[in-house]
């Protein structure tokens, strides 16, 4: 460690000069005022942050938040809720109307590859007749 | 200067206690007065700046970091109030304020040669003053000057040789000038 100098001296030697006595008055007024001041809550301080951290009171109630939210969760019934749902429009209810079908039986005489040409010869017979007697390409 | 008891202090305040926080203004007060006097323009700036210090203190004491020291932070509260009386007291003539109502001046037990902390106050910027103050009025340590007055370590240190080169160069001019004085009767 340095020694101080004269000047190192002379300047804690000054400092400790300066009158600084706080009067009664000037103490009851500052007094008067912190009284009517809380400290700010709005941001959380260190302080109180590391409280929670390294409390062990803090670890207990972490503790039995958990357990709380873990008997929650273990009290739900398995099986949801049923749902009522919104009856069934009257629309939706009624049968559907019987279209009449007139069904023929295929008279099949050949193997099937054979009547697939046959029917494919057939279409292309009325396409080129449609497009004659229109006048269009199809 | 009990860094423990200090943070113990706070914690009492912060739980309710307002008896804790009465015994960390029974520490401080007259060190923050001692300094506030030496950059104000009359002892009741000094006296408003200390009340807003404690009162701020305490209304934002849930921001105080336990890592740092509690010295260190009420005195970056008090450097910042200090400023702003500043600026405001900037505003009034100075006619208003005689130049003998200079704390520095009249705290002073009258002796034979000028305190130097009004030699400082007169020669150095306020952030150097500050930094020569912290280091000789309150024994803290460069890293605790830097954060107190908001300023990185390398600037703190050439800050603090700046000022004492400054000031020893004022006080040998003094010494001469007193020495051809004597001489010359």
């Amino acid at each position: 460690m340095k020694p101080m100098d004269k000047l190192d001296r002379q300047l804690k030697d000054d400092a400790a000069a300066i009158d600084a006595q706080v009067t009664p008055a000037l103490r009851l007024r500052i007094d008067a005022s912190l009284r009517g001041v809380r400290p700010a809550s709005g941001a959380a301080g260190h302080l109180t942050r590391r409280r929670w951290r390294l409390g062990p009171l803090g670890g207990l109630a972490g503790v039995a938040a958990a357990g709380l939210l873990l008997a929650v969760l273990l009290r739900q019934p398995e099986t949801p809720p049923e749902v009522q749902l919104s009856p069934t429009p009257a629309f939706v209810l009624q049968s559907p109307p019987v279209v009449p079908l007139t069904v023929r039986q295929a008279g099949l005489t050949q193997p099937l590859r054979v009547e697939l040409e046959s029917l494919q010869a057939d279409l292309e017979k009325v396409r080129e007749t449609v497009e004659r007697d229109l006048g269009v390409t199809l | 200067m009990n860094v423990t008891e200090d943070e113990q202090l706070v914690a009492g305040a912060l739980a309710g206690n307002d008896a804790a926080f009465g015994m960390l203004v029974d520490r401080y007060q007259e060190r923050l007065l001692r300094f506030l006097q030496t950059r104000s323009r009359c002892r009741a700036d000094a006296e408003d700046a200390l009340q807003d210090t404690l009162i701020n203190a305490y209304r934002y004491l849930t921001s105080y970091n336990p890592r740092w020291r509690f010295s260190t932070w009420i005195y970056r509260i008090a450097i910042r109030e200090a400023a702003r009386n500043a600026t405001v007291a900037a505003t009034v003539p100075a006619d208003d304020i005689a130049a003998a109502d200079d704390p520095l001046a009249t705290c002073i037990a009258a002796g034979e040669r000028e305190n130097l902390w009004l030699t400082a106050k007169r020669l150095l910027p306020p952030d150097m003053f500050t930094a020569l103050w912290l280091h000789y009025a309150e024994d803290m340590p460069v890293s605790d000057i830097a954060r107190s007055i908001n300023r990185s370590m390398p600037w703190t240190k050439v800050a603090l040789h700046r000022g004492r080169r400054r000031l020893r160069l004022a006080m040998a001019e003094t010494e001469t000038e007193q020495s051809k004085s004597e001489a010359y009767g």
